[in-house]
Formats: structure tokens, sequence, C-alpha cells
């Protein structure tokens, strides 16, 4: 086809990079699986869901069936076109993608430039053995290309075209042993434990809860107006109620109200915990992390099987947590952020579906030695912590006094005195936690990373890289001007919003300001052009 | 600032490393310093004014026409103690304002309570922009946005810098930007 701009050909021709042509089959098109037009169809009414419940349910009549039907068919006509029209190419350093039939689009990818890869396969796409894969570089405002969907031998040749042309790596017989043997695994036991141990149980009441609220006089369920709305939230109610009513008839006495109260919340923190190990299973059911030279990729998922890979110099932090229960048990978990651009950032489907999780859940062993694989030079168990300001927890205390003070005091004269009383427990909280935050928080800089951690109960360690940082501050409060502390604060690129911020706060001023000039002169050393490909 | 050599010596204490040492933690090289605009605070104020007063004259309105003339005692308290608020902050603001272009970066040091001193180092800035509003146009100012690709302080604005200061800032930003280092 003529209207192919065959750009490898004159790279190849010019560049001092040419390639023999007896190396090179000719590069040929390829289409997307002939049952594509399927999986865009259900991608397409999966986004226009709610409108076409919303139409069929309040439009019940003949005319507005055959309306809705009308567009069903323009759905599925513009799915068959758009996967028909489906090309894309291997070339010799770049993908060439095209579709569109009446507005034709051609993408020029080049491989160099592509730094997440990833796939997902519900139970559909494995049935046929197709996969819908996704290729994103670090700026544009969408992924560089969506194919949905390829047979699953195809996307294996693209994955290894990238890695063979990606311009950094060669197929090499180690690496071939790596994608053999996985850097960490985890078998069905590791995912019960990983249940018990965290609480995605909470999420997932909370989402049904959500769910239940938004149905129709799902606000006012306690209300006996409208009552010809069945409500799940409103029964689930009177449910409960009427239980508890009997109970607490039959029971007498305070004790035997206190042992049921206690044995009905023993109840919830059992099925939550349940819930949480079946959203273990469902999410990470044989998980694989495995890495080559350049690249790291996760294989994982119960139904829907979700393979992300992204480039190894593109990792920008490791964070690693550990709670209560998961120390007890010697667990923690290493989640890492990979950069992309600022509008793929916003999208929350992709964001979710890039690679993120290192190891859910590991031994302190696996996951120093996964960190240690990930970012060679990081000995985690052996990191130089420094404490923060010896006056740190008092400086904390004082916060949470002051803040509850103002909710408390003004409740005290104007509900009743006895408010004070859960107001002294929730201050020696306060105490134990500034206590307890601040002995174990501390910060480690070697002059090439820094790495920060905090928490009580619950602890967080986070690592990147300084060259990594986009920007280093200082910054400070009048509390800490007082106090004589300062934060320093490194900011990355791909961090989400709610997580835990490489932001090292309490620090004594000198010590701020030593840390944040070796930061700066860290960061301003321009990055080593092998290591990144803009 | 500190002075230098304290930074220095505790900055060596810091990096117990062999890698960075008080040879490498060198104190930063200015290039230029920026100051804010003369009329930014004029500015500031008479943007108050522009909507405490004719709050306070409807107050008075309001209060001769239905009698209660706490409301026009109120108003002009209020107002007064905002305009008076903007004028002494505004001034604390810009006294403490810093802007500087080193050789290898932007540092901005601002705050009145709350303060912060941002670096940008060169290779990170993706890119810049130069914003004018009418008002601002009139009297030769601008601001300056610089963009980088972190999450949480991707964009760093400088609010009231000379026009011709904020375009020089940006080409000087712009002109020696190098690899993207995400």
């Amino acid at each position: 086809m003529s209207y192919w701009v065959d750009r490898d050909k004159t790279v190849s021709e010019q560049g001092p990079l040419a390639v023999p042509a007896a190396d090179t089959e000719a590069p040929t098109d390829r289409r997307l699986h002939p049952l594509s037009w399927l999986f865009v169809l259900l991608t397409q009414l999966r986004s226009m869901m709610f409108p076409l419940v919303a139409f069929v349910w309040f439009g019940r009549g003949d005319s507005w069936l055959l309306y809705g039907l009308i567009g069903a068919f323009a759905f599925a006509l513009y799915a068959l076109i758009y996967s028909l029209s489906f090309r894309y190419r291997i070339g010799e350093r770049e993908l060439l993608v095209r579709s569109g039939i009446f507005s034709r689009t051609e993408r020029h990818v080049p491989y160099a430039r592509i730094q997440n890869i990833v796939q997902k396969r519900n139970l559909l796409h494995r049935l046929f053995h197709v996969t819908e894969l996704r290729l994103e570089s670090a700026g544009g405002s969408k992924p560089e290309a969506v194919m949905n969907v390829i047979t699953l031998t195809a996307a294996a040749e693209l994955e290894r075209v990238l890695k063979r042309r990606g311009g950094e790596a060669r197929v090499g017989a180690e690496q071939e042993i790596n994608e053999v043997t996985p850097w960490h695994a985890l078998e069905v036991g590791d995912l019960l434990r990983l249940g018990l141990i965290n609480d995605r149980g909470w999420v997932a009441v909370g989402a049904l809860v959500a769910i239940l609220w938004q149905q129709p006089g799902g606000y006012n369920w306690n209300s006996k107006s409208g009552a010809n709305d069945w409500n799940p939230m409103r029964e689930l109610y009177s449910l409960v109620e009427q239980q508890f009513g009997t109970w607490s008839n039959a029971l007498s006495g305070w004790v035997t109200k206190g042992f049921s109260l206690l044995a009905l919340g023993l109840l919830i923190v059992v099925l939550i915990k349940l819930l949480s190990m079946a959203m273990a299973v469902l999410s990470f059911y044989r998980f694989r992390l495995s890495g080559d030279e350049t690249r790291l990729s996760t294989e994982t998922g119960l139904l829907t099987r979700h393979v992300a890979s992204a480039r190894r110099d593109k990792i920008q932090r490791l964070i690693i947590g550990e709670s209560w229960l998961a120390r007890r048990l010697g667990r923690r978990w290493l989640s890492c952020e990979v950069a992309a651009g600022a509008q793929v950032e916003a999208d929350a489907e992709h964001k979710a579906l890039r690679l993120r999780w290192l190891a859910p859940v590991g031994t302190g062993a696996q996951i120093e030695s996964i960190v240690a694989r990930v970012m060679p030079g990081v000995d985690f168990a052996n990191l130089q912590w420094k404490p923060l300001h010896p006056r740190a927890w008092l400086r904390m205390f004082k916060t949470s006094v002051f803040w509850w003070s103002l909710l408390l005091l003004p409740a005290s004269i104007l509900v009743s005195v006895w408010v004070l009383l859960p107001g002294a427990a929730i201050m020696l909280w306060a105490w134990l936690h500034a206590r307890g935050w601040s002995r174990f928080a501390g910060y480690a800089c070697d002059g090439e990373f820094i790495a920060y951690r905090a928490g009580w109960w619950h602890r967080q360690w986070v690592i990147a890289r300084i060259d990594k940082g986009q920007t280093v501050s200082i910054s400070h409060s009048p509390f800490d001007r007082r106090r004589g502390m300062h934060t320093v604060s490194v900011d990355t690129a791909g961090a989400a919003l709610n997580s835990f911020a490489l932001s090292v706060p309490y620090l004594p001023i000198d010590e701020a300001r030593a840390l944040a000039e070796v930061l700066r002169v860290r960061m301003s050393v321009e990055p080593d052009p092998i290591s990144s490909h803009g | 600032m500190n002075t230098a050599d304290s930074v220095e010596v505790v900055a060596s204490e810091v990096a117990t490393a062999a890698m960075v040492t008080a040879e490498v933690v060198t104190a930063p090289v200015q290039v230029r310093e920026f100051t804010p605009h003369g009329q930014l605070l004029r500015m500031w104020i008479w943007g108050t004014l522009s909507f405490v007063v004719p709050i306070v004259l409807i107050s008075f309105l309001v209060s001769v026409f239905a009698g209660m003339w706490f409301v026009a005692v109120i108003a002009s308290v209020t107002g007064s103690s905002i305009v008076a608020f903007v004028t002494v902050y505004g001034r604390a603001y810009l006294d403490r304002f810093r802007c500087r272009l080193l050789a290898d970066g932007l540092w901005v040091d601002r705050g009145v309570w709350w303060r912060s001193e941002t670096f940008v180092p060169r290779a990170r800035v993706q890119h810049t922009e130069v914003q004018q509003g009418p008002i601002a146009r009139r009297y030769g100012m601008a601001s300056l946005k610089v963009f980088t690709a972190g999450a949480s302080h991707g964009e760093i604005e400088i609010d009231g810098l000379i026009h011709t200061d904020a375009v020089w800032l940006r080409d000087e930003l712009l002109g020696r930007q190098g690899q993207d280092g995400v």
C-alpha cells in the first residue's frame, strides 16, 4: 500500500545502525483477531451501560425498544468497521498503527519510547486465547496504541520485538532463564495470609454500601415514606434492628448484652477477613513477577488476568508497607510507581492496569532481594537510618492536642462535661501515636538514593533514586520554626496523590538544609543518557 | 540562607557515603535574582478595595434606609481590617519573596507563615508558560508557570514578575533543557 510512510526504510538505509537487508524480513501489515469486533463492542457497551439501562428502563414501549436496537446495531457496525480497519506493522525501529475508515489515523511509535506494556485478559478473552494490549509512552494524552484484541502469540511476538529492539537490550541466555524462574511468585497459602493481614474487604464493603445507597430512596432508608420502593439498605437496617431487638429482649443483664455485642463485632471482623481473602485470591491468583535487563513484568488474577510490564529505568519509587498483623506473621508488601503522561495519569482505568505490585505479600528477605534487583545498589536491610528531630513526637502530639481541644472544649461546654472522658482517651492515644510514630520514623540518604520511613502500627517505607526527583523543597510552618524543624520533600513523576509521600518532616533545620543541598546537587546533574531514553 | 560553611559541614555528615563529599556539595552559583513587579502590592490592594468598597457602600445604604446602624459599623470594621491585612501580609510576602535562577535550576523561596523553598533543576523543566491578564498587561506584569513531570508539585507558579523578566526566565529555562529525567 503506497500510503504507508516507510520511515524505517529510510532510517535503516541512512543511519549508522543499518541492519543488513538479509536479516530483516519485509514488514507485513497485521490485523486484529477476527473476533475483535465483539470485544470492541463490549468495551463500547460497558461505557454506555448506564445510559443504555436507563434508556430501556424508563422508555418502556415498543418504539423505545426499536430505537435501542437501532443504537445497538450502530454500535456493532462501528465496532466491526473499527476492528476491520485496524492495522499494525512491526517495523525496524517503530511500530506503525493505523485505524479508522473515514478519518484515518496513522501513528508511529518508536520502540525506545514505549515504557509501559499492559495486557488484560478476562474470561471471554481467555476462552478465545486473545488479549487486549496497550502500549504507553511517557507523554501524550492517551496510550500510544490499544490493540483490542490480538492473539496471545501475536502479543508475545510484539513483546519480544519490543524487548529486542527497544534500543538497549540483547536477547541473551541469562534472560531466557530469568523468564522461566520468576523473581517472586505467590501460592494460594500466601494469598490467604495476604487476605488476613490486609483489609481490602473493607473497601468491598464500602463499595457495596455505596451501591446500595444509590438505590431509589437510598438516602432516606430510615423513613417509612415511599415504602413501595424496595430498598436493600432499608431492608437490611430493619432486619438488623428487628434481630437486635429480639436479642436485647431475650438477653437479660449488661454482661450478656455486652458479650453478644462482642460476638457480633467478632463476626463482622471474621466476615471482613474472609472477604479480604477472597479478594486477594481474585486479584493475585498465580501472581508472578519476572524481570530481565530492561523490563519488569507481572502477571496476576484469577478470572481476569492482568499482565503489566514497565521499563526498569522508568521506575520512580518503591513503597514497602507492613501492618501490625503482617509484622506478627513476618510479611510485608512492595509496590512501585512508574511514570506516564499527565493525561494518561488521570485515567483511573489505565492506572489500575499499570505495573504496580512487585510483591503483594512476601517475607522480609524476599522483599529485600526484590528491592536489590529492581534498584541495584540499595541494601534495604542495612540502610543507614537517621532519626528525625529528638522532639518530633512533642511537636506532633501538641498539634493533635491543639486540634482536638478545638473540637472538645466547646463540646464539653455545649453538650456535656462527660465529653472530656473520651477526650482524655483520645489524648492518650495521640500521645502513644506520637511516641510510636517518631520512634520509628527516619530517613536514609547515601547520595544516590533517598529513603523515608514512618508509621506506628502500620509502617511504610519509600525509596527513590535521587535523580528521579523532579523538584526538591524545604517547607516549614510557624510551629516548625518555633521548634527548629523543617520538612524536606522530593517530588517524583507518577506518584499517586494518596500514596506515601517522600516528604521527611520534623528535621533539625541544619540537617534539613544539608539534606536538601545534597539532593539539589545530585538532581542537577543531568541524568545519564544511557539510562534515560526520553 | 544559612552560611555556606555550616551547611557544608552538616552536609558531609548527612552524606556518609563516599559518593557525596564536601567537594561535591558546593554553594549554588547564582545567575540572576528576580524581584516582584513594583506595582504588585498596589494591585493587590486595589483588587481588595474593588470588592470591599462596594460592600461597605451597600451596607451604608442598608443602615440608612433600614435604620440598622450596626450593619454599617460591622461592614466598615471588617472591610478596613481586610484591607489592612492584605497590605501588611502582602508587604511581608513581598519582602520575603526570593526567586533566583541558579546555574543548575530555578529556586523560589516564599510564604509568610507557611514557607516553602522549592528548587527545580533545569533538566526537569518540561515546559513553561507566561501568562498576562488585561490589568497585568497594562503594568507590564506577568506570571510564569514552570511545569515538571512531578506528581504533587508538577506546576510551580511565580506570580507578579516583570513581564520582560518572565519572558527572559522562560527562554533561559527552555534553552538549556536536556533529558526529560523521567
